[in-house]
Parts: C-alpha cells; structure tokens; sequence
C-alpha cells in the first residue's frame, strides 16, 4: 500500500511540474490580457548587465506570471479561493448582488516613498486639494458647481459588511472644509438613498456611477444653478442599453461569477446634431524666439459617443472617447436662443453627464488629470460663462491635481 | 530565485529533476547538483558567485592540509587562518559591520539580499568541516565537487538548515536514491510550499496592512494584530523554507535534519531558543559552547558568561540593526533570569503566558526597523499610547485575518500532524516510510492516506494559483538583511 502510495504521489507532482513547464515554454506569448485589459510581460531582454544586476530574474519572475499556461484558469482558482476565505481579493469588496468595490486605494504621497494601497487617506493632502479648490472659488467671478462623485464602497455601503468609518470621516472633511462659493453639491446621501431602495445608481463591475446616477447629479447640478424648471424628466430620455460590460473592478477581482453590467446610454432627439471635438496644444517658437502654443483639433465625431467602444471590452470609453484633455461639444446646427456655454473640468465620471448637460450649455471639456496649466484663462478663451468641476473621491485620495487649479 | 516562486518550481526544479535522474551514473550526479547549486547561485547573486567559488577552492586545500599535516601546530594555524578568513568574510558579505562600497552596494540590492544569508549559512558549514577535520571527528573530503555539494547544495543553500559535517558525511557518501525517499520529500515539499505561500504570505500582507494602519489609527488590537501576524509569519517562514529543503533534499537522495520543533509551544525562554533554530543552535554548541565553556560549566560566572557570549553570537548572525540587538537582549536577559530562578517552582501556565509575552516583545523589535517606533509600538499594545481600543475597519480586518491566525496557531502545534499519523497510521511526510509499518494499518487508515496524498496536491495548486497571481513575499532572513522593511 505505502508503494501505491508513493507512486500515487510521485506520478502526480511530475507529471504536474512536466506538464506544466512543458507547455510553458511551447506555448506562445499572449502579449495582452483582455480580461484584466493590461499588456502582458514577453521574454526578459538576456544580456551580461541585466544578469549581474539581478534585473533579469526579477523580469523571469513576472515573465512567468504572465505568460503562465491556463493563468485564466489559476487566478481564477486564486481568487475563488480569497473571495471564499476572506470575501475579498485584490482589494476588491464582493458584496450582495455581485456588487464589486474597490476598498484599497494608492494614497497620494508628496515624498517619493512607496505605500501600498489601504483604505486610508492622507487628510494633509485631501485638505490640500481642498483649500486649492477654495481658493480657485474665492477669485472666480463665474457661477461656479462642484461635484465629487464618492466611491462605490461609499455609495453601496449597505451590500458590504465593510464598516463606512473612513468614507464617512473623507464625507464630512469636505463638507466641512469646502465652502459655499464652490457651489459643492453633496451627492453621497442621495446616492446612498437610492442605492439602499435597490435603484442602479453605480455600476456593479465597474468603478463609475451609472448615467441614472450620471441624471442624479445632473438634476442636482440644475437645482443649485436655480435652472430647475429647465430639467429634463427621465421619460423624455429614450434608453438604449449595451449588455455584458464588465469595468474596472472586474479586471482587478479577477472573478469569473460576477453578473455584467448593462451600460445605458440616454438619447433626446438626435444626437447627432451635436458634435464633439477634440484638440491638442502644441508648443512652437515663433520669429522671435517666443512661445506659441497652438491648437489643433485632431479628432471630430457626431453626437458624444464614440460606438466602436460598444463592442469593445472598455464599453465606458464610448463616452467622450475615453479620457482627452481639451474637448469640445457644441451643437452644430444653430439654435434659436444663444446657449451658455459651461467649462467642465472633469475625471471619467463627468462623461456620462455630457448626454444631459450638453441639451443645455455648449461644453467645454478639459481632463483634470492632463496637466492643465489655468482653468480661468480656459474660461476666458472660449467665453465660459459656467464652470463645473467633477472629481471623484478615488482621485481626491490619490492624486493633487485640484491644489492647483487656478 | 527563491524555492517558492514559480521560475523555481517550473524552470530550476524542473531542468533539476530531469538531468539528475536522466544521468545514469552517481558520480556524474554528483556533478549535475554542483552545476545546479553553481547555477542558483550565477542566477540569484552573480557578484556573490566568484567569492563563493574561492572561498570553496581555498578551504578545500586548507581541508586537505589539515588532514596531511601531522604535527598538532601547523594543524592549528591551517584552521585559524580558515576561520579568521572565513570570520572576516562572513561580515563582510553580510554588509553589516563594514561597508565596502562596491560590494556592499551590489549585495545590498534587494534581488541578492537572499545570498548573503545564503553565504552566511555557507560559512557555518564550512567552519563545521574545518574544525570536524581538525578534532578527527571525520575524514577528510577529497572530492572537490562533494566537498563544494556539501558547502553550497541548493535545497538548503539560502534558507538552512545548517548541516554539521560529521553527522552529514555519511548521507553525503552513501546516498540512496528511492521511490519511498522521493515521494516522501514530495509531500514535505508540499506541505513547506502551502506554508510559506498561503500561510506566512497571508500573514504577513495582514501585518503590513496593520502596522501601516497605525499610521493613521493607533488602536490596541491593531497593534496586536500587526505582531501576532508577525510571529506567525515568521514561524511559518522558517518551517516552510525548511520543510522545502528538506523535501528537495529527499527528492535528491539527501536526508537533512529537522530545524524547528514547534516553537509557540515552548514552556520557557530558552526552551523557545532551543526549538526555533534547532540546527543553528545545535551548531553553536558542537562548535561554541562545547570546546569553551563545557569545561567551566561547574561555574556560576561562566555559565553567565557562556549564554551571554552564545547570544551575542546569534544576535549578530541574525543583523545588527538596533531592534536585532534588542531583540536579541531581551532574549538573553530573559534566559539569564530564567537560569537564576530555576529553582523557583513556577506553574507551567504561567511560564507558558511569560514566554509568549517575552517572545512578542522580540517579535515587536524585530518588526521595526527603528527602535524608537517599536517602544512606540510596545506601548501602544498596552493601551498607552493608542487612542482607542478598536475602530471598526481594524475589527472588520482583524475578523477577516482570524480564521487565518486559528488555523496557523492550530498548525503550529503538534496537533495536526499526530492526528494526521493517528488517521493514516503513517508519518507520510518522513523522509523514509518503514515498510514494517504496513501490516498494522487498517483499511480506513489507507484510505485517509490516498485521502491526504489527494488533498496535498490540491494545496499544490492553490499553491500555484496564488503565485501567478502574485509574486512571492521576501523571506525572514531577507527582511532581517535588506532595508525591505
């Protein structure tokens, strides 16, 4: 018996161990994973310097990550396993319904030391962006709103047994610390609401609201900017709705038994009377040795969607064409009353605002994240006679782009 | 290339398994495991290979000279001059009492923080067949390739356990490749595997969580949490390193001794020491405690002396960090005590809580990399220092990590495994199953044994699964060398 043992075991860990580096080194590289919508690693580059510095077996390591055969397989195993264990994997909350949540967030750091990610925040750096935002509010002659989308795991707080502690700590630092001339509009107690009476406010897989969530803000926007009558009802929308999308926190969970999201897309009248358009700076020295920067629109498309996405795994990115740094969305043919025209300064989850914002105001789009140099001259370039600045909570935490806005 | 990542296990292990047993004759697999322990060491620390190399080939020939000079005092200067080379090398290479700019700067890279460990555990080896030599306890190696597979085999070449050459010698001459060795060091690897990566991997990602916690809260169970994961992790480091190396080494025909005999369930301080890094300290007292003090022990002074001087040597093995040497004398204060109180009766209840305690006092310095953080830390887990007692994210994270530390502080015991031998009426994991054994077992009993052969390959690849999720943590001895804290 101990000899069919042995042999049991035997046979199993080399056939196990052959098996597998076998058809590791056979197999060809798969340079992309569409599942987690990341470039994988190919072969390490084999040369004497990379040898002695250890970079080459440090690059092994993550060659064999990536390139592991059936690592669908595997990973899938991996998490199964932690999601059974400890109810998350990756950072990724499962909450009831297939809710997925990001809790684990990279914190914004001015030193260049590494953390990894928590569910912390640095309220120095939170305040800072917050006081810069005051402070851009204080020398704004323009009506001015403020939206902070709050993050899935502060909207959905009740299908997770994760306590709301910190996001409730993060919710009254601002309220607290924001003040009225940024026009802030508190979003999390609605979101909460609504999402606690079942209604589909934030994407299960993804980290974004919904463009129902997308209408909340936007009636909300209306109402601080005393335009209340001017809001269109929901009827008048008719919906179209693209099934199977899986988002950003699907990637990360690496979950195979999640239900998709259906990403919606909210159509009054022809849209395609409208036209989006993006542009691009560029700097170049003039005669006299000045610098000139020039603006060049290098993309153009009907309505605000770009439907090729649909089709796509990122179906989100259909919104806008993902993420440009100046955007345009003017309606093409003229209308009988002279419009206003309203500068957003956005993260993604301003996109899927754009459908409803745009029947009212001639959209000025500029991404936060792109390196703006001053949203007022912006303003003042195009004429703005609005200013609307979204930025989620995720990115309050993980970045300072709004400390310097000015 | 550490023995738990998957380069290791399906590239090294792989090409390892085959060529040595695609090679018909013994004295070429000699060969082959060289050339592998050569490659592990040009893969993981190239800079280190040259040295590694020339220390070999020199004691190699001050071995041979030992053995040929007969007269008492030319024998003596051979193994001075061996052990102040081999004593000036060890610091050195382990970066910590001197800095040599362009050594110290390659070895301090986080890539080859596993080889000074692994030269430092080279270096005992090596002192052990010198002076072995020296007292006539063995016979001189004359094969250098042996004597090299001896120094630096890879099974056990960064992790341990360290091997005395008198009581390896035989298992290096004779070895006996069988199917029962094989498959029993199989499962042991396994078993080591599922330690170190779904254990003390586990543990540590929640002890990191924890201690960068108290960054912005600092709460009682936090704080607590962060050490016990630390222990744990620490334990199950070291005994899944080791239960790897010594599966490994039956793969290859080697049998290698036990290195941990369950720590956390030490009734005494020194009764901890003696279980934690049993061949390390086996090795201290063949070649410290026995030829220095064992003649003196009638007294007192002495026997001060000797735990003091034996402590010292094993703080600074270990680094010379301040938290190391703090840790190290609470340790040696704590054994002092106990030989002046020894012969106080003390409840074994007690003796059991004050070990724990002593030992979480070590663990916490050991955690730190700065030693005023870590009384922070101590005080903290008092209630002094922390604001609160616990906040609901440290209690939603301490309820997720506990099942974790249950089973972990259950399979640090004993327990499992006699119930294990209970059920299958075998220790599948020792490196050699008797064959007398067979006529008593029952029917049941063989079943539980398919069972669990069955259930460790399921851990192998919950194993697997984990590791191309993500990359395997640095060891306890890397930690305790690099900056990676």
């Amino acid at each position: 018996m101990n000899k069919i043992i042995n042999i049991i075991t035997t046979v199993i860990f080399v056939s196990l161990i052959a098996v597998i580096s076998v058809s590791f080194w056979i197999a060809r590289d798969v340079s992309f994973s569409d599942e987690e919508s990341r470039s994988l690693t190919s072969f390490p580059k084999l040369s004497a310097e990379h040898l002695v510095s250890g970079d080459f077996s440090a690059d092994m390591q993550e060659y064999y990550m990536d390139q592991f055969p059936q690592r669908g397989l595997f990973t899938g195993i991996n998490s199964a396993a932690k999601m059974l264990v400890f109810g998350e994997n990756n950072g990724i909350l499962l909450g009831e319904r297939g809710q997925l949540a990001v809790r684990l967030f990279q914190m914004y750091q001015s030193r260049r030391e590494r953390t990894p990610d928590m569910d912390y925040y640095y309220e120095d750096n939170v305040r800072i962006s917050l006081e810069g935002l005051n402070a851009f509010a204080q020398a704004q002659s323009r009506p001015l709103a403020t939206i902070l989308p709050p993050r899935t795991v502060d909207v959905a707080a009740s299908a997770f047994s994760y306590p709301t502690e910190i996001s409730d700590a993060l919710w009254s630092l601002i309220g607290q610390t924001l003040t009225p001339e940024t026009g802030y509009i508190d979003m999390l107690p609605v979101f909460r609401e609504k999402y606690e009476n079942g209604d589909y406010v934030y994407m299960r897989t993804d980290h974004h609201w919904t463009t129902y969530g997308a209408y909340l803000a936007y009636v909300k926007l209306m109402q601080t900017w005393d335009m209340e009558d001017k809001i269109l009802p929901i009827d008048a929308f008719s919906v179209e709705s693209i099934p199977n999308f899986f988002g950003t926190s699907y990637s990360k969970a690496r979950l195979k038994q999640v239900t998709p999201d259906t990403l919606e897309l909210w159509t009054l009248g022809n849209d395609t009377e409208f036209t989006t358009t993006c542009y691009a700076s560029k700097q170049s020295k003039d005669e006299q040795g000045n610098t000139v920067i020039t603006k060049e629109p290098y993309l153009s498309f009907p309505s605000w969607l770009n439907r090729e996405y649909l089709d796509q795994r990122n179906k989100y990115a259909a919104f806008l064409d993902s993420t440009h740094n100046e955007q345009t969305v003017f309606k093409s043919t003229p209308s009988e009353a002279q419009r206003e025209r309203l500068l957003i300064a956005k993260d993604s989850f301003a996109n899927t605002m754009v459908p409803f914002l745009a029947q009212h105001f001639d959209l000025v789009i500029i991404n936060l994240a792109g390196g703006i140099t001053s949203l007022t001259s912006y303003a003042e370039e195009y004429d703005c006679d609005r200013i609307l600045i979204v930025y989620n909570y995720a990115n309050l935490i993980e970045n300072n782009h709004l400390a310097s806005v000015k | 290339m550490m023995m738990s990542s998957l380069p290791f296990l399906f590239g090294f292990l792989a090409v390892g398994l085959l060529l040595y047993y695609a090679t018909p004759l013994r004295t070429v697999r000699y060969a082959v495991l060289f050339c592998l322990s050569m490659a592990l060491c040009i893969w993981e620390a190239p800079p280190v290979f040259p040295v590694l190399i020339g220390t070999i080939v020199l004691t190699y020939f001050l071995g041979l000279g030992i053995a040929h000079y007969k007269k008492r005092s030319a024998k003596k200067a051979a193994v001075l001059f061996c052990l102040s080379l081999l004593l000036t090398l060890l610091p050195l290479l382990l970066c910590r009492l001197y800095t040599v700019p362009t050594l110290s700067e390659h070895l301090m890279r986080p890539a080859f923080t596993a080889f000074p460990a692994g030269i430092a555990f080279c270096t005992l080896r090596i002192i052990s067949y010198t002076v072995d030599l020296y007292c006539d306890r063995t016979d001189v190696q004359k094969n250098i390739i042996r004597y090299s597979i001896y120094v630096s085999l890879f099974v056990y070449m960064s992790t341990g356990p360290i091997v005395l050459y008198h009581r390896f010698a035989n298992s290096l001459e004779s070895r006996e490749e069988s199917l029962s060795l094989f498959a029993g060091g199989v499962r042991r690897f396994i078993l080591g595997l599922s330690k170190k990566i779904l254990l003390a991997d586990t543990l540590f990602s929640f002890h990191t969580y924890f201690s960068d916690a108290e960054k912005f809260t600092s709460s009682v169970i936090g704080s607590w949490m962060s050490i016990v994961c630390f222990g744990l992790f620490v334990y199950f480091d070291l005994s899944g390193y080791a239960d790897m190396a010594i599966g490994l080494g039956s793969m290859f025909g080697f049998r290698l001794p036990q290195n941990l005999m369950y720590p956390l369930t030490a009734h005494s301080v020194t009764d901890l020491c003696r279980r934690f890094f049993t061949t390390l300290h086996t090795w201290l007292n063949v070649y410290i405690y026995d030829p220095f003090f064992a003649k003196k022990e009638g007294r007192r002074v002495w026997r001060i002396c000797s735990v003091i001087a034996i402590g010292v040597l094993v703080t600074l093995w270990h680094g010379t960090a301040s938290t190391v040497l703090l840790a190290g004398a609470v340790l040696i204060l704590s054994i002092l005590a106990e030989r002046s109180l020894s012969h106080f009766r003390i409840p074994q209840i007690v003796s059991r809580i004050y070990t724990l305690v002593v030992l979480s006092i070590g663990l916490t310095f050991l955690s730190h990399a700065d030693a005023a953080q870590a009384v922070q830390h101590l005080l903290m887990m008092i209630g002094v220092r922390s604001a609160v007692f616990c906040t609901p994210t440290i209690c939603y994270q301490s309820l997720r990590v506990l099942p974790v530390i249950l089973i972990a502080i259950l399979c640090a015991t004993p327990l499992p495994k006699t119930l294990w031998i209970r059920l299958c009426g075998v220790d599948l994991t020792a490196d050699h199953v008797d064959a007398a054994v067979e006529q008593k077992r029952t029917a049941i009993q063989n079943l539980f044994c398919c069972l669990s052969v069955v259930c460790l390959m399921l851990l192998l690849v919950l194993c697997i699964a984990h590791l191309t999720d993500s990359a395997p943590r640095l060891s306890f001895y890397q930690l305790l060398q690099g900056d990676a804290k």
